[in-house]
């Protein structure tokens, strides 16, 4: 009995004929409702948009599921096969075009033996022409992938020529090019990023932090936010960082700064005269002034006593790498989630209580503007990213780290560890 | 049969049909690193909760074991080299087996969005037109390009070859055809045998 097997993509639709093992077929009552095909006769492949299908005997399905295979590896990764380079004996190939474009190729087996099921009978069978044996299609991305599908469906089929398998192995370095022509069309990009980066390695390889006692600024981490939802604004604001800095100057700014960010920010006069503000705050006055609390906040969210109680009381975190890593990781957050354009003109300053997981527990306004910090807090993403304590009393036994966080009109984030000036 | 649980010490099933690969010292060499965190960035970038998404994914497929919380994940994506943050720590290949799985289950989420995506892109380039008259694809190209200049040091060759627009637009669409091959019935193990190209002996 003739099995028909059909693996239909959007794009793409393999279409397998064969026949089962008699004796097999006839052991379970499942392969008679589903008969395992373990013969091929026929695989025939097509493409929407392309009038040619191409087909061919097990021969050929073998030799399209092991070359598109390879050919899908190298769109991933951009690393061509050596190996690649002597299948022009195979009977399907695949070659790049363009980074959009993937040229299929596939040549009738050779001479006598071969029945191309395009050619009609009566034409002159003759090896020399191979344009009548060969079927040419070039494919989008999209188009090879669903090959590559229907390929990885009927692989994982068990009913369906369960001898044929893909090895999928990554190409091993002796085996891997980037001599030959083919690997500078493909995937450019790819191979530009590795080779740059060896380059990089190369000729920039410096030795780790170097510390930097001399610098002023208090802001350890400064980076432009360039999220900003128009083209003008991106285009504006493309000329990157003002100041650059990462882990290295932030490493630095840890001994010889802690002081001058303190002063500078706890000393500031916000406070007490001001506590008395009516936005939507759930945060608290800065901890070392009295609290004259009114939260306004809704009820499931820390009171403004909690989080004042967790800036003073909580065990403050005492690893530096991980307050790095805590204060980079929230910056990323936060630039991520401000994708509105800022409407204030003032720098916005907020401490910010994170755990060790790098939830945001809870935040208060220390800076001058104060006023400012609270009324504008619906722009930012602070709130967005709050994470509400089940059970807040948890919080006590959590130790916390402090993070300094202001908002820049000009649409920059700048982030940096909060040290505590008592002691 | 061991049913997956999170307290069971066995590898997660999400993972398990990852084979290690046989590279020095069992770390991930640096191309692995660089492209697993470049494909991630792709998916933030292609959709809004995408960091938070990363986070949910790995408690999905029971990776808490290898990535802890939100700075735990991080980390991991810091030994991408390219990073303004990047850290000289290794990538297990446990770890970068974790970050895989992730890539390509959220991968397969946006499977529609992906196709359509590199659907009009085709459509434009046929007709020689930019990726701005495409809305949807405009949006993807300019998250990712915010993405990427905002998260890689400028300093870095490999970065500073992104200098322009395009260049960077060319580097997220080969990031969104490789993400549309994370989608398949075979995705994390073609994504993941593809990771270590010409690194291996």
């Amino acid at each position: 009995m003739t099995i028909q097997r059909q693996y239909s993509l959007p794009n793409c639709k393999l279409v397998l004929e064969g026949w089962g093992d008699e004796s097999e077929s006839s052991a379970t009552g499942f392969a008679e409702t589903r008969p395992a095909m373990t013969i091929l006769a026929n695989a025939e492949c097509h493409f929407s948009g392309q009038n040619q299908a191409i087909s061919g005997d097990r021969a050929f399905l073998e030799s399209l599921v092991t070359n598109t295979s390879q050919y899908a590896q190298q769109v991933l990764s951009g690393v061509p096969h050596a190996e690649r380079r002597g299948q022009s004996a195979s009977q399907v190939q695949l070659q790049q075009v363009s980074p959009y474009v993937h040229r299929l190729i596939v040549r009738s087996p050779d001479s006598e033996s071969a029945q191309s099921h395009a050619k009609p009978e009566g034409e002159a069978v003759s090896s020399e022409s191979p344009p009548d044996s060969t079927v040419q299609l070039d494919l989008s991305t999209v188009q090879l992938f669903d090959l590559v599908e229907a390929i990885d469906q009927m692989v994982a089929d068990a009913q369906t020529l369960p001898d044929i398998a893909v090895q999928l192995t990554p190409v091993p370095k002796r085996k891997a090019t980037s001599q030959e022509p083919v690997a500078e069309r493909v995937i450019p990009a790819v191979i530009g990023i590795s080779s740059l980066a060896a380059a990089a390695i190369a000729l920039f390889f410096v030795p780790p932090p170097e510390f930097r006692p001399t610098e002023q600024e208090p802001t350890a981490n400064e980076q432009v936010l360039d999220e900003e939802e128009t083209d003008e604004a991106l285009d504006e604001t493309e000329p990157l960082p003002v100041t650059e800095s990462d882990e290295t100057e932030a490493a630095a700014s840890e001994d010889e700064e802690a002081n001058n960010t303190d002063t500078d920010a706890v000393t500031s006069p916000d406070s007490d005269a001001d506590a008395d503000s009516s936005s939507g705050s759930i945060a608290s006055v800065d901890s070392d002034n009295s609290s004259a609390s009114q939260a306004v906040s809704p009820e499931n969210l820390p009171s403004e006593e909690e989080i004042e109680e967790l800036f003073t009381q909580a065990s403050p975190l005492n690893d530096r790498d991980l307050i790095q890593d805590i204060t980079q990781d929230l910056r990323d957050r936060l630039d991520e989630e401000w994708d509105n354009e800022p409407t204030f003109d003032e720098p916005l300053e907020y401490r910010v209580g994170v755990l060790e997981s790098g939830d945001i527990v809870g935040f208060s306004y220390p800076g001058d503007n104060r006023d400012m910090a609270i009324e504008f807090l619906d722009e930012l993403p602070l709130l967005d990213l709050l994470t509400i304590p089940e059970d807040p009393d948890t919080l006590r036994d959590q130790t916390i780290a402090q993070v300094r966080v202001v908002f820049q009109p000009s649409g920059v984030i700048e982030v940096s560890p909060w040290y505590l000036i008592e002691e | 049969m061991q049913t997956p649980s999170p307290s069971v010490q066995s590898t997660p099933t999400a993972i398990a049909n990852l084979p290690v690969p046989n590279v020095s010292d069992r770390t991930c060499p640096r191309r692995t690193r660089l492209q697993i965190d470049l494909l991630l960035l792709a998916i933030e970038a292609l959709d809004l909760g995408g960091s938070e998404a990363l986070l949910k994914t790995s408690k999905e497929l029971n990776l808490q074991d290898l990535i802890k919380n939100r700075v735990a994940l991080w980390r991991l994506r810091s030994t991408n080299p390219l990073r303004r943050s990047s850290q000289r720590r290794p990538l297990s290949i446990d770890e970068a087996k974790a970050l895989v799985a992730i890539a390509c289950h959220l991968a397969k989420r946006l499977t529609v969005l992906i196709r359509q995506l590199l659907l009009a892109n085709q459509q434009l380039v046929e007709k020689q037109l930019s990726p701005e008259h495409h809305f949807r694809l405009a949006n993807y190209l300019e998250r990712f390009r915010a993405h990427f200049r905002s998260r890689m040091n400028p300093k870095r060759a490999g970065v500073a070859a992104y200098d322009t627009d395009e260049k960077l637009n060319q580097l997220a669409l080969q990031l969104l055809s490789q993400l549309l091959f994370c989608t398949g019935t075979a995705g994390s193990q073609r994504l993941w045998s593809s990771l270590f190209d010409g690194e291996v002996a």
